[in-house]
């Protein structure tokens, strides 16, 4: 009897059912969790670079307000206002301000009859209405103290006691101020409990440097509100010659990058590496970098694998690629710089520069991702990627740093980095910031 | 296997990339994910391999179970997705082995029926793989002819082609049996 097709098959399926299949398997199952587990830390490996710059931004801004507000506070404690009675009848009033590198001094002497006679009073003397911020806008030049005196009763030049710890300055510079001493009662600059006179004294030379020639001492009677002209500087400013070797700096530096490449779909770098530089001449500097990156990024774009000779499959039929993704890309890189720092009287330090970068990809993972477009059917393959170097890139940068401490430099730098060679590496066309911190010797 | 209740709970676990889920899913379903696997490979290696990738497919992408289909169906589908991508990858070409002779053989019924399950299976795995999807796509699965193509990638006619020769090819494997019990019964 010949038997049917439709037969034949049901059959072979109804025989099929029967069969047993294969007992699970403990060993089998720790092989797929393993795999799982895998898989997990890749997905884990791709929020790194996402998660990890953001932290570099929040401390690094972190670290902005904080010197921020160190230096407001260090200004706040360096203006100091204090009070010490000499003697009995002499009572002074003494404002400090420091400014950058200008020391603004404010003393104001008061005999307790003159003090009785402000308390009764319901304004103040000019000197402690004078905010100390409204100082320095008073001063002559730098590494001079700049003193005021007020009501300083005619005839009484002598109640200014030698003890007076400011006597070095005071001493050569108050007492010739024959304006004022010699001035007769009822004369129009005679200080009045209700005005100020400002002296400018030359600074303390244990607080300046270099020293300064002690100025010629200045009255002025600011209730005529005349403004003061400023004076020259004692010494001219001298610039240093144009051929500088020296200052060297080293320093740690941390990379976010955005690689640039056709028809990206996603992608980041993320790196930290050691760099080194020397002024070169001025406002140039020479610097030298190496650098680990890892990068993941996804594509559709297979022509940048072809030229790395990086072998496409082809799983054939109607399998399109979707695109192809690596979730680790380890690579070394090398880089020499030159920048040019702008200068400008400005905590922060612009610049500009530009440099050349090779790049070492060490061995990674491809994966492929196929799809048939007529039933959806996808197709996960796997390749890796042997370790090259290619063709060093051209890179510009342009960035700003501020001194954080004497030899304590925090810089910030966007780059571009793009490679001009047939064969251009995945890592050798991308965009990004750094942020570094330098010491300089 | 799970009741409905546990399995629900099961692929919630799942969804949220539970460990314990998992291993409760694939302890329920990997002797029945086998036999599938069985079907489309040529050997059992090949077959635990197949259902690996499979299971993990589940794992990963158990977000696009989205109910329509019933779970078994699903894993099912995503069983003979993944054989089918392996048959595509090992063999990227059909196989285009003609056989010497060209005619149907006559099976005895009771050959077939006697037969043990384990030996049908062995001969269909020694099937050249494109006939081994196609006869396993439309004998056991049920698929159309045209569903086949679409899923190997080829013409209806190839599939058409495909199931005739599969077909022959083991009604030749069955008459050999047929003719060695034959010489043992003597």
């Amino acid at each position: 009897m010949l038997m049917q097709d439709n037969d034949f098959d049901k059959i072979f399926k109804h025989k099929f059912e029967q069969v047993p299949g294969a007992p699970y398997s403990e060993g089998n199952w720790s092989e797929l969790s393993q795999r799982m587990d895998e898989h997990g830390r890749r997905r884990q490996r791709w929020l790194i670079p996402v998660l990890l710059p953001l932290l570099g931004l929040l401390a690094g801004g972190n670290l902005f307000w904080w010197q921020q507000w160190r230096d407001a506070e260090h200004r706040f404690h360096a203006s100091t206002t204090g009070t010490t009675t000499v003697k009995n009848d002499t009572v002074i009033h003494r404002t400090v301000v420091y400014h950058f590198d200008t020391v603004y001094q404010q003393v104001t002497y008061l005999q307790p009859k003159m003090a009785l006679q402000q308390a009764s009073q319901a304004s103040v003397l000019p000197v402690s209405a004078t905010p100390p911020s409204a100082l320095p806008s008073l001063s002559a030049s730098n590494g001079t103290i700049l003193a005021s005196e007020s009501a300083v009763p005619a005839g009484q030049p002598e109640a200014v006691p030698n003890s007076f710890p400011l006597d070095t300055a005071q001493q050569a510079n108050s007492r010739p101020a024959p304006a004022l001493q010699q001035t007769p009662p009822g004369h129009g600059k005679m200080p009045t409990p209700d005005h100020t006179l400002v002296h400018k004294v030359p600074a303390d030379t244990s607080l300046l440097s270099p020293p300064q020639a002690a100025t010629a001492p200045a009255v002025t009677d600011t209730t005529e509100a005349t403004p003061i002209k400023e004076q020259e500087p004692a010494t001219k400013q001298v610039k240093s010659p144009f051929i500088t070797i020296g200052r060297p700096r080293i320093g740690a530096s941390a990379l976010l990058g955005i690689p640039n490449l056709p028809d990206k779909l996603s992608g980041a770098v993320l790196g930290g590496g050691i760099r080194a530089d020397i002024a070169i001449a001025r406002n140039f500097r020479l610097g030298a970098e190496v650098a680990y990156q890892q990068a993941s990024m996804k594509s559709e774009d297979t022509e940048i694998l072809e030229e790395l000779d990086i072998k496409i499959p082809k799983p054939g039929g109607d399998f399109y690629l979707k695109y192809w993704e690596t979730y680790f890309l380890p690579a070394f890189t090398y880089a020499l710089h030159l920048r040019y720092e702008i200068p400008l009287n400005s905590s922060w330090t612009p610049w500009i520069g530009a440099g050349v970068q090779a790049t070492t990809s060490l061995p990674f993972e491809i994966e492929f991702e196929f799809e048939n477009d007529v039933n959806n059917l996808e197709e996960h393959i796997e390749a890796s990627s042997e370790a090259e170097t290619g063709a060093p890139a051209g890179m510009l940068m342009a960035g700003a740093e501020c001194r954080l401490k004497t030899h304590l430099f925090f810089g910030v730098e966007g780059f571009l980095l793009h490679g001009f060679g047939e064969e251009p590496g995945l890592l050798d066309r991308q965009f990004g910031l750094k942020t570094s911190l330098m010491y300089k010797f | 296997m799970l009741n409905k209740t546990e399995l629900e709970d099961v692929i919630r676990g799942c969804r949220k990339g539970d460990r314990y889920a998992q291993n409760r899913l694939y302890r329920a379903f990997h002797a029945w994910a086998s036999v599938i696997c069985l079907r489309y490979t040529h050997d059992a290696e090949a077959a635990r391999e197949c259902v690996q990738d499979g299971f993990f497919k589940v794992f990963t992408k158990i977000d696009k179970y989205g109910g329509d289909l019933s779970f078994e169906a699903w894993l099912k589908k995503v069983m003979i997705n993944t054989c089918i991508d392996r048959y595509r990858m090992k063999a990227k070409e059909p196989e285009t082995q003609e056989f010497s002779t060209i005619h149907d053989e006559i099976i005895q019924p009771e050959t077939l029926i006697n037969a043990d399950a384990d030996y049908l299976l062995h001969l269909v795995r020694r099937l050249p793989p494109a006939y081994q999807a196609t006869f396993n796509l439309f004998a056991v699965e049920g698929f159309e002819y045209q569903e086949i193509a679409d899923m190997l990638s080829v013409s209806v006619g190839s599939v058409k082609s495909n199931l005739s020769k599969a077909r022959q090819r083991l009604k030749e494997m069955l008459k050999e049996r047929q003719k060695e019990d034959a010489y043992a019964g003597q």
